[in-house]
């Protein structure tokens, strides 16, 4: 046996360990959030993100829907 | 000595009394250097008659000490001209130094302050995203197809001029637009297709409103040639450029093509008995 | 931290100092909430002044008077 045998971890890249990626699971799950709301404001204009995203949110699809009925669509 | 400089603020010569009359101060002095020492005559002098003005710069005053200089004789403003010899103001005798008390605008803690300054920055970081958001949308809807232009960028094509089993090919916006009308036969080989086989995996259901009228853009994926129709090893198109083989539902099976033909937005008017693309 | 950000009886907090607490001491909360604030805002706001437009325009938008050109049975184009 090989006296000098050592635990390591094996699941990294680099720097970044299970360890170190639980401490800052708080912080990624708020930058995420914020990344999240971000997108959604930038894109809410953009008619293929609306239709597939912000139609299928509860709330906040009652504001992005249209409500035009389709006899007053001239085209 | 190279160079001396020399300037000299006159005295004020003159200045005007409350009634608007001039009066001269400094004329009798001068007039005694400039005269010579004698003083009298004043009668004539005082009417400005008798030689050069008097109040002009004698030539004592600029002093010659070396081989350049320069004489500038600055008289003072002659026309209403009040000297202030000294202060009578009372103002001026008070203490200057007395500083306001400014507690009451202390703020109680730091913290408020800092606060209050990252409650502002958070307040202008998110009116500043909602207005260029909103401007950025307006900026490029502004650059949008407006509703006339769309709606006279359609097709219309008559669905009973395709019969069943054929192919038509019709320009739209610049781009070919393939219709098939497609038969009993062809619908049941397409959705036979195991989707999970495929390189696009899209079932047929997805790719047509009915099934048996298909709309597809006549654009090869790979690198844009026009495929030919019942062409290929899947009785579909088949494109010659670089031969992609797509099949009954425009489903890319062989070939260089990473996807699928695209579908564009059609719509059915079953009135008229038309197909509208676009 | 040059001052203490706990407080010894919380309920007593004034408000900016509440504020701070909750979205100020960590950076990824301030900036979230900052552009989940502006995708609230951006979406009130055009309700809010969209809201103000129609009640000011009352009775001459087309959604008022539609009912006096388009007969509900017999629809042109």
């Amino acid at each position: 046996m090989n006296s000098s045998l050592r635990f390591k971890n094996p699941v990294r890249l680099g720097h970044i360990t299970p360890e170190k990626i639980r401490k800052f699971q708080p912080t990624l799950m708020f930058w995420g959030a914020g990344a999240a709301g971000a997108v959604g404001l930038f894109l809410s204009s953009i008619p293929i993100f609306k239709h597939d995203i912000l139609h299928k949110v509860p709330i906040i699809n009652l504001y992005f829907q249209d409500n035009t009925p389709d006899c007053d669509k001239p085209f | 000595m190279a160079l001396s400089l020399t300037r000299i603020n006159l005295a004020p010569s003159s200045r005007a009394l409350a009634s608007g009359l001039p009066v001269s101060a400094v004329n009798h002095a001068l007039k005694g250097i400039q005269a010579g020492g004698h003083g009298s005559g004043h009668a004539a002098d005082e009417h400005g008659h008798n030689g050069p003005r008097k109040d002009a710069i004698p030539s004592w005053v600029a002093r010659q000490s070396g081989s350049m200089h320069v004489s500038r004789a600055v008289p003072r403003s002659t026309g209403i001209y009040q000297p202030r010899y000294f202060s009578t103001s009372a103002r001026s005798l008070r203490e200057t130094t007395s500083i306001p008390d400014f507690t009451p605008y202390l703020a109680k803690s730091p913290n408020t302050n800092r606060s209050l300054q990252y409650f502002m920055v958070g307040s202008m970081g998110l009116l500043a995203a909602s207005g260029a958001k909103s401007t950025v949308s307006d900026i490029l809807s502004n650059m949008a197809a407006s509703a006339d232009v769309l709606a006279l960028a359609k097709v219309e094509v008559e669905m009973s001029a395709i019969p069943e089993g054929k192919n038509l090919i019709v320009k739209w916006r610049g781009k070919p637009v393939f219709i098939r009308h497609r038969t009993a036969d062809e619908i049941e080989e397409a959705n036979k297709v195991d989707i999970k086989t495929l390189r696009d995996p899209q079932a047929d259901d997805d790719r047509v409103q009915r099934p048996e009228w298909l709309v597809m853009l006549g654009v090869c994926t790979h690198l844009g040639c026009v495929p030919l129709g019942q062409a290929g090893d899947y009785g579909g198109w088949f494109c010659p450029c670089h031969g992609s083989h797509y099949d009954i539902s425009g489903r890319i099976r062989r070939g260089p093509a990473p996807l699928n033909l695209e579908v564009p937005a059609y719509t059915f008017n079953d009135d008229e008995e038309k197909l509208v693309i676009g | 931290m040059n001052t203490p950000l706990e407080h010894p009886d919380p309920s007593k907090l004034p408000k900016l100092q509440l504020f701070y607490n909750t979205f100020v001491r960590r950076n990824s909360v301030f900036v979230s909430s900052i552009f989940l604030g502006a995708f609230a805002f951006s979406i009130t706001f055009d309700l809010a002044t969209t809201a103000f437009w129609e009640r000011h325009n009352r009775g001459k938008l087309w959604k008022d008077i539609r009912d006096k050109y388009v007969k509900t049975g017999e629809e042109e184009d």
